[in-house]
């Protein structure tokens, strides 16, 4: 017996060295590699500041104590390794929840598949950047609590009572609606482990009275919300159900291990040794197989590659590493409006712009210049961004602040409004969204640069950025007509003729547009801004107006190249080869030619 | 234990016990016997310098912006205990009970406040000292307003609050986390009255006009046939009508300035009865000629007072081929309009001011409570004087007709303004902090209608300002608090049984369609 107990020792010890450490290692490289962090971080975008007044905000409604954890543990994302490792503790805990609550109900132990199963879950969660760290923290909270109120099963039963009073409504504060976790395996304890089924009523009374009473008369709150706010439930995930499973496993586990263990168990408890105990390796087998090939395949239909690459590409743009941009996108990614605007705006930064435009296709057409105010709409910074880049201050100014609207004062909101109102030399709002970013735990430093440059304006003209945007901004009042881009491009040429954004920008309009009438038009202004040479795209459009016209009508100095000359006469030969049939052609010119603004005209 | 160790741990007691005495204890003033006199006011934030006071405003916490290691403020007036405070930072935070005190004994009298600093070398200076007034009217002891981010189309938390001006207590009257992320403004209420409330929430589940009267909490849909929901409401002094304005509003950008503005292209004005829950109108204020705006009753209720333009065929014109918006020329009348609640039948109507007299657009007419004089905001043009630099207040004398811009107002956005029930205090919005988010001032007007140098909201943290990213929208100031608690006007946004829909009158025609109403205007306009 005592050396049965030895072996049995020593075989645990050695898989729970084993298993849990390999687990949670490849839990933190998943997040690490596969998720991560950092467009968690982009996609969320935490809001969380060092200041007693931020805190308050958070006792004005049930859950809010975990927004707040969840707001401030969010923060780590933005550097990726303690991310993933804020990630990794909480689905531990997670862990060690399942392993206490498991304990509390039932004689089973060392079932690591169940107490793993919950983190496995919480990593298909993971998978969608929509998670939102409070909901686990929430979880985790009402999981602890109930494994502290499963230690009260032997007081006074009306002690318990008042505890689970007290306790209940403690939790619906702190974690909000949540707290029906702790409720739900509550009422199974009493119902299974006493058998007390009014107790088991006074628990459901309480608990369906406490989101009632507190809406009623505590918190600014509708009653939707205070019922079922906190657990954020949304049709984003894939598969969707494991969000509900999330939740509901717990519970089930409960039931069916009590269940098990009364009614299976029991009776065959001799024979459940013979069969288990000296087999415990295969149950390891089982059990590893349950936890990497389930959550293997779990999280493979969880993931979504194309989201990571949309934030990828969007947290690149962010970061303006424009070769990245371009290296991320794909030409089938081009179909997507955010995707191609991306595309484009690296292009232009990179000075290739009116070079590679047509490299991929463009079927979003002049929509992946300024996004519409649709877009814009859902993700404001975007277009705040481009005007931004403009010189287009005010419009920047607007989306940053429809940005403020929605998703409060994040780090990127308070900057660029911090930026814009330096430019515009509105120093009291730029100073209070560095006061604010001063209590920040990540961007001091960054407020530090630029409060030096409002308090000796002339290092404003040593910050090349900001010196670039001064140059392009408007000189004087004009209204902005954004749902028509032409008019707007043009307004910001006429105010400042040396914004060359803004003619590259309506330049590319009217290519995407096939306008070359007005294409040929604004070729005048072309020498006022220093190219050395005539970029490729606008020689082929020349070219192309020219054909169409069959005659050169305008005045140039530049002449195309000979190679584009020679393109062009061979991309014309394919066609007429084809009889002008340019369905017929199609194959061959996209052959030869995908990449030329020739192709793009014929086939847009 | 034996002796020696037993004297070591008593004596360590007392030690510890005193060391925690000499940190707890709060240090005293400093005794400043020597000083040198600098012969300027020390600059401070907010600028409560030359002000004039109510004798029921919480205190003026302040902060001192000028470089030191300590500083000493004292506090005194003609009567009671001088109030003084140390403190090792700028900030001044007086202590509410004893400036209750002070203030309230002083009423009619002088407040003097003495500044002191100590530099790093250890030299006390005395600044010249700043006086200021406690007038013998109170204020209204509660104001109502929205609070919100710099809006623009988009919106996601929102809320309308009141304050306790006589501390810093603020409560909601009613949040959007509530109502499904709607938009709520046009709060508004009956002469001050907390007791009779109108609050317009806008899209979503608990849209509607929830309008409150002692014992009655409705929500109704003012839109019909008629008219679409109505805005800028004003409570008749009999608390049976509201007289609001249908607005056709279309926000559009300026490249450089404030990048808001907004243009009017057919609103109206309806009266609704809360009564008979109908909606009616009259030719002097729909006519589809002008375009009528920003009701006000006068306090008798025998006058509407409201802005009123030409209404422009068209809005556009071409320049340098682009197409351009005719916005700068919209200029607004000040008219008023006779009305007889007892027979619900309207009389002569009136340009009390006209836009031509005065070259400005003259909106948001209020009349003071005691019928004398009327606040009103003039600026370039345009009927939305908030994104206005240009814009500031002006007081027009209803016994005279003459009309003059009181020294309330900065080179910054200056607008909506609000009485005070016993008309010597008025509220409003101002952008001259930072030309961007809006914050209440107050200002005293004296019987002879002189409005004095304004003063800002105090806060508890008089750094509150610095990171405050929110505006304050629509001041209103009540008597009391509001008595319907949020949870009841959420639960009446929510419940059918208490929604009404408002009937159009039979004798008023149904408006043209409101795609009509649009016609000329570009689709970024709509």
């Amino acid at each position: 017996m005592i050396r049965f107990q030895g072996v049995k020792k020593i075989e645990w010890d050695y898989y729970s060295l084993f298993l849990i450490p390999v687990f949670f290692i490849s839990f933190f490289l998943y997040i690490y590699i596969e998720i991560k962090p950092e467009l968690y971080y982009q996609y969320q975008e935490p809001v969380f500041f060092l200041d007693s007044k931020f805190f308050q905000e958070f006792l004005g409604y049930p859950g809010g104590l975990t927004d707040y954890i969840g707001a401030f543990l969010s923060q780590l994302y933005y550097y990726p390794w303690a991310g993933a490792l804020v990630g990794t503790l909480l689905a531990w805990l997670i862990y060690l929840s399942a392993k206490a609550l498991i304990k509390s109900v039932t004689y089973f132990k060392k079932i690591h598949a169940a107490y793993l199963i919950p983190a496995v879950l919480l990593l298909a969660l993971y998978n969608n950047y929509n998670y939102r760290l409070s909901t686990v923290a929430g979880l985790i909270i009402s999981l602890a609590i109930f494994n502290l109120f499963s230690r009260t099963v032997s007081i006074n039963l009306f002690l318990r009572l008042f505890l689970y009073l007290c306790f209940s409504a403690i939790l619906y504060f702190i974690v909000g609606a949540q707290f029906f976790l702790f409720a739900v395996l509550c009422i199974i304890f009493e119902i299974f482990k006493k058998r007390n089924y009014a107790t088991c009523i006074f628990y459901a009374i309480v608990s369906a009275a406490i989101p009632y009473i507190a809406v009623n008369y505590f918190f600014i709150y509708s009653l939707r919300d205070a019922y079922s706010g906190s657990f954020a439930f949304n049709d984003l995930y894939k598969p969707w159900i494991v969000q509900y499973i999330f939740y509901l496993y717990f519970p089930f586990l409960m039931i069916s291990l009590v269940l098990y263990e009364r009614l299976i168990a029991a009776k065959l408890k001799t024979r459940l040794q013979k069969i288990f105990l000296p087999k415990y390796k295969l149950k390891y087998i089982v059990e590893i197989a349950i936890i990497f090939g389930g959550g293997g395949l779990l999280l493979y239909s969880s993931f979504d590659g194309y989201i990571r690459m949309f934030l990828r590409v969007n947290y690149y743009a962010d970061q303006n590493d424009w070769l990245n941009v371009l290296n991320n996108v794909s030409p089938e990614d081009m179909n997507d409006r955010i995707m191609a605007f991306q595309f484009n705006r690296a292009l232009y930064h990179v000075g290739e712009l009116s070079e590679k435009m047509f490299v991929y296709p463009q079927p979003a057409g002049s929509e992946s210049l300024i996004l519409t105010f649709e877009i814009g709409s859902y993700l404001p910074m975007l277009r705040s961004d481009i005007f931004f880049e403009l010189g287009n201050l005010n419009e920047a100014q607007h989306w940053a602040c429809e940005a403020l609207a929605l998703n409060g004062n994040t780090a990127n909101n308070l900057k660029r409004l911090a930026l814009i109102s330096i430019l515009k030399s509105e120093d009291e709002v730029a100073l209070k969204c560095l006061n604010l970013l001063d209590k920040t735990l990540l961007f001091r430093g960054w407020s530090e640069y630029y409060r030096k440059l409002i308090d000796n304006k002339s290092l404003i003209s040593r910050d090349a950025g900001l010196q670039r945007i001064k140059s392009l901004m408007p000189k004087s009042d004009f209204i902005i007509l954004s749902g028509s881009p032409e008019d707007y491009f043009k307004s910001l040429l006429l105010q400042n003729k040396s914004n060359k954004m803004a003619y590259e920008y309506l330049m590319a309009y009217y290519l995407l547009n096939c306008k070359l009438s007005k294409f040929i038009n604004y070729l005048n202004q072309f020498p006022n801004f220093g190219y050395l040479n005539i970029p490729r795209h606008y020689e082929e459009a020349i070219l192309a107006y020219i054909a169409g016209k069959g005659t050169q009508k305008f005045h140039l100095n530049y002449h195309p190249h000979t190679e584009t000359i020679n393109d062009f006469l061979a991309f014309k030969k394919i066609l007429s080869k084809y009889g002008g049939n340019k369905s017929a052609a199609r194959q061959n010119i996209m052959r030869e030619f995908a990449g030329s603004y020739w192709a793009y005209f014929l086939y847009k | 234990m034996g002796k020696p160790k037993k004297i070591i741990v008593f004596l360590s007691i007392v030690l510890v016990l005193a060391l925690l005495v000499i940190l707890l204890i709060p240090e005293g003033n400093p005794v400043i016997k020597k000083y040198k006199f600098i012969d300027r006011s020390a600059h401070i934030f907010p600028d409560y310098t030359e002000i004039v006071i109510p004798p029921n405003i919480a205190p003026l916490n302040f902060m001192i912006k000028e470089r030191g290691v300590r500083y000493s403020v004292k506090i005194a007036s003609a009567k009671g205990e001088p109030i003084e405070i140390s403190s090792d930072d700028s900030k001044i935070i007086i202590p509410i009970d004893r400036w209750k005190e002070l203030v309230s004994q002083n009423r009619g009298g002088k407040l003097q406040v003495e500044i002191y600093l100590e530099d790093i070398n250890g030299i006390w200076y005395k600044f010249k000292n700043i006086t200021n007034q406690i007038a013998y009217e109170k204020i209204d002891q509660y104001l109502a307003y929205r609070l919100i981010n710099p809006a623009y189309n988009l919106w996601r938390k929102l809320g309308i609050y009141q304050r306790n001006l006589e501390n810093y207590d603020e409560s909601p009257i009613l949040l959007n986390r509530a109502t499904n992320e709607s938009c709520m403004n046009c709060h508004s209420f009956r002469s001050n009255d907390p007791n009779y409330m109108l609050v317009h929430l806008r899209k979503g589940p608990a849209s509607g006009t929830l309008i409150s009267t002692p014992g009655n909490l409705l929500k109704v849909n003012t839109s019909t046939a008629f008219n679409q929901a109505g805005a800028y409401p004003a409570w008749h002094p009999n608390g049976k009508l509201i007289a609001m304005s249908v607005n056709k509003l279309s926000l559009f950008y300026h490249s450089i300035g404030e990048p808001r503005d907004v243009l009017d292209h057919g609103s109206d004005l309806i009266l609704y009865s809360v009564e008979s829950n109908m909606v009616t109108t009259c030719p002097g204020i729909s006519d589809p000629g002008r375009m009528e705006t920003f009701p006000a009753w006068s306090p008798d209720g025998k006058y509407l007072y409201f802005s009123s333009a030409p209404k422009l065929e068209s809005f556009f014109a071409m320049k340098d081929s682009v197409e351009e918006l005719l916005y700068n020329n919209i200029r607004y009348d000040l008219m008023r309009i006779r009305y007889f609640p007892e027979n619900g039948t309207w009389g002569k109507l009136d340009t009390v001011l006209s836009s031509s007299e005065t070259g400005l657009s003259l909106t948001e007419p209020r009349v003071s409570p005691d019928g004398h004089y009327l606040l009103f905001t003039a600026s370039d043009y345009g009927n939305f004087p908030i994104y206005l630099k240009s814009s500031d207040i002006y007081m027009l004398d209803l016994k005279t007709g003459k009309y003059y811009k009181p020294g309330v107002n900065s080179d910054k956005t200056d607008s909506f303004h609000s009485w005070s029930s016993n008309s010597h205090w008025f509220v409003f919005s101002s952008k001259r902090i930072d030309s961007y988010f809006t914050r209440f001032f107050f200002s005293y007007v004296d019987k002879d209608g002189k409005a004095y140098k304004p003063f800002l909201l105090p806060q508890e943290d008089p750094e509150f300002y610095s990171t405050f990213l929110y505006a304050y929208n629509v001041p209103e100031l009540i008597k009391g608090p509001v008595t319907v608690s949020p949870q009841e006007l959420i639960k009446t946004a929510y419940d059918p049984g208490r929604f009404l829909q408002a009937q159009l009158d039979p004798k008023v025609l149904p408006h043209e369609t409101k795609d009509s109403l649009r016609h000329g205007l570009k689709p970024y306009l709509q």
